[in-house]
């Protein structure tokens, strides 16, 4: 059964032919599996969470804690990472910043993945609000993100700050501003895989027993458009956490006392010819992430698209 | 509304050709909170350094990532091939932020080959200034166009990827053709068509100018007059910039629609 599913895998006629009866999953997940990157991709990524969550607990140097005398120090034994030229201890923080990161990114992509959902499937079951949705999703996919998204900040972060305190606020901001900004893949693929299952004969069986609408959406629909809704789910923590950290980077993100990857970059870039390291390892820790995201997307939606599988 | 449609682009001609028109003295000028001078001003002052730094990588990015893209496709599965999409998944995933500062440590800090600060009063009058010159361009386009070829060489592998099996291709070799002659003038062709509208749509982008890249290497664009306009919260300069990316979106928008309608024969405007 092992060796079979792998020879299916490299070439999938023999899977035609051989009978096996195979769920989907079985065969996303085998061709998951065969895909190196992938496969390293989570291992990193599984790596990097368990660093951010476990981490701090073993590691307990709190990394608000100032010492002067040990300030811009090389790799050592008491600080494996070096310190910044506040004698803050590096490895500490990058640790917290990358839960604030994650965080961040997981948020985020949870909020753009129920909106895109929403309006996906909203624009694809119901003809009547396809036209001015889609129209709307076009309206966000011209804006160019970054400016606007530091207009927004500029805009908004002071009265945010006022209403919900400095860290609650900003959190609560850069989720929302990535969130309503970042949307639009999701709802195309939806509406267009909300489009193709609602001709399907289980659907118009569902209607014709007069299943109430919400209910034929969230008991037929949605189960049917999981698979890539899943891949926009990865490929929006990358987007968010580059996103966050590219806020942070300009300064705009979050403030020097609550770092984030981003944040420590943008403070470590100033002494770049001093503790290089200070850029080295922020910089490492947001470009692994991402590109093992990235790498697991990928291999997500190679593995479920049957075109890309079959060539 | 009339300030921004019909007198600003008016003051953004007269600064630019030196020409005069109408009555320029009585007209109304957006002036910065910061600067106390006319944001055009500040707007065709800063344009240059962000056309040629972006512009020039973005030109880069394109012939770097056809022929990666090209090839790629068509050996697809190759050693190259392999090499390729991991180099440009790097590409895209390692934000630019990052890239520079790596970029800097390695040229500036270790090596010093090349200057971190991008200096704008430099003048190329000579061999001398223009040696100069490029190597305080090199390191900003560079970074740049390794993210832009990145995204563009994976789009065209995936453009190229569609088209390869399809039956018109066949065909083209049943004839005779040399392969040359197949993957050129048949593939290719059909396979820039979206490739095209996504530079066309992505020529804004140089205007609005890489904010990051231009902040890392100290460029001041157009990216860095917004930043600086935000971090001090002057109003009309960001209200002008935006709107003037506005504009250029919805022109390229356009032009990108135009011009799949003008290089896809299949696509008509009815």
């Amino acid at each position: 059964m092992e060796d079979s599913l792998v020879v299916d895998d490299t070439n999938p006629r023999t899977l035609l032919h051989s009978g096996d009866p195979l769920s989907p999953w079985m065969i996303v997940w085998t061709a998951f599996r065969n895909h190196k990157g992938a496969l390293v991709g989570a291992g990193v990524f599984t790596v990097i969470v368990l660093a951010v969550l476990v981490g701090p607990f073993v590691y307990t140097v709190d990394p608000q804690h100032l010492d002067i005398t040990q300030k811009n120090l090389g790799v050592s034994f008491q600080h494996p990472l070096g310190t910044d030229n506040l004698g803050r201890d590096m490895l500490a923080q990058v640790l917290s910043g990358g839960l604030i990161a994650l965080s961040v990114g997981f948020t985020a992509m949870v909020l753009s993945l129920v909106v895109g959902t929403a309006i996906g499937v909203l624009a694809g079951y119901f003809r009547y609000f396809d036209g001015p949705l889609m129209r709307l999703t076009d309206l966000f996919l011209a804006l160019p993100l970054l400016p606007l998204l530091l207009v927004i900040i500029m805009l908004f972060r002071d009265t945010l700050r006022a209403a919900f305190g400095p860290e609650a606020g900003i959190f609560m901001l850069i989720v929302f501003v990535i969130g309503i900004t970042s949307w639009m893949q999701t709802a195309r693929i939806v509406r267009g895989e909300t489009l193709a299952i609602k001709e399907r004969e289980f659907v118009r069986a569902a209607q014709s027993v007069g299943t109430p609408q919400l209910s034929i959406v969230i008991r037929h629909i949605l189960p049917n458009i999981l698979s890539p809704i899943m891949v926009s789910a990865t490929l929006g923590i990358a987007n968010a956490i580059i996103t966050e950290s590219t806020l942070s980077f300009l300064g705009l993100g979050f403030p020097p006392d609550f770092p984030t990857w981003g944040r420590l970059l943008y403070d470590g870039a100033n002494f770049i010819t001093i503790t290089p390291a200070r850029v080295i390892w922020p910089g490492l820790a947001i470009s692994l992430t991402v590109l093992s995201v990235n790498f697991m997307g990928d291999a997500l939606r190679d593995a479920i698209d049957p075109r890309v599988r079959t060539q | 509304m009339e300030q921004f449609f019909v007198n600003e682009p008016l003051n953004f001609i007269e600064e630019v050709t030196g020409l005069q028109i109408g009555d320029s003295s009585s007209r109304l000028r957006v002036r910065s909170w910061d600067t106390r001078s006319p944001v055009v001003d500040l707007i065709v002052e800063r344009l240059p350094q962000t056309l040629w730094v972006v512009g020039l990588s973005y030109v880069v990015g394109i012939f770097v990532a056809l022929p990666i893209g090209i090839l790629s496709a068509y050996k697809q599965y190759s050693w190259f091939d392999q090499i390729g999409t991991f180099v440009s998944m790097v590409g895209f995933s390692v934000p630019t932020f990052f890239t520079g500062l790596v970029a800097i440590i390695f040229f500036s800090v270790m090596l010093s080959w090349l200057p971190s600060i991008y200096d704008t009063t430099h003048e190329v009058t000579g061999l001398g200034s223009f040696w100069v010159q490029m190597k305080q361009i090199a390191m900003p386009v560079l970074v740049l166009a390794f993210y832009n070829a990145a995204q563009l060489s994976r789009f065209m592998r995936s453009s190229m990827l569609e088209n390869l099996n399809l039956d018109y291709v066949r065909t083209a070799r049943a004839k005779g053709l040399r392969e040359r002659a197949v993957i050129f003038l048949h593939i290719l062709r059909n396979s820039l068509i979206p490739v095209v509208t996504m530079i066309a749509l992505g020529v804004p982008t140089i205007f609005s100018g890489a904010i990051i890249t231009e902040q890392i290497f100290r460029v001041n664009g157009l990216g860095q007059l917004l930043i600086i306009a935000i971090q001090g919260a002057d109003i009309p300069l960001v209200q002008t910039l935006t709107f003037l990316f506005a504009i250029l979106i919805v022109l390229f928008n356009l032009i990108a629609d135009l011009l799949y309608a003008a290089l896809d024969p299949r696509i008509k405007f009815t």
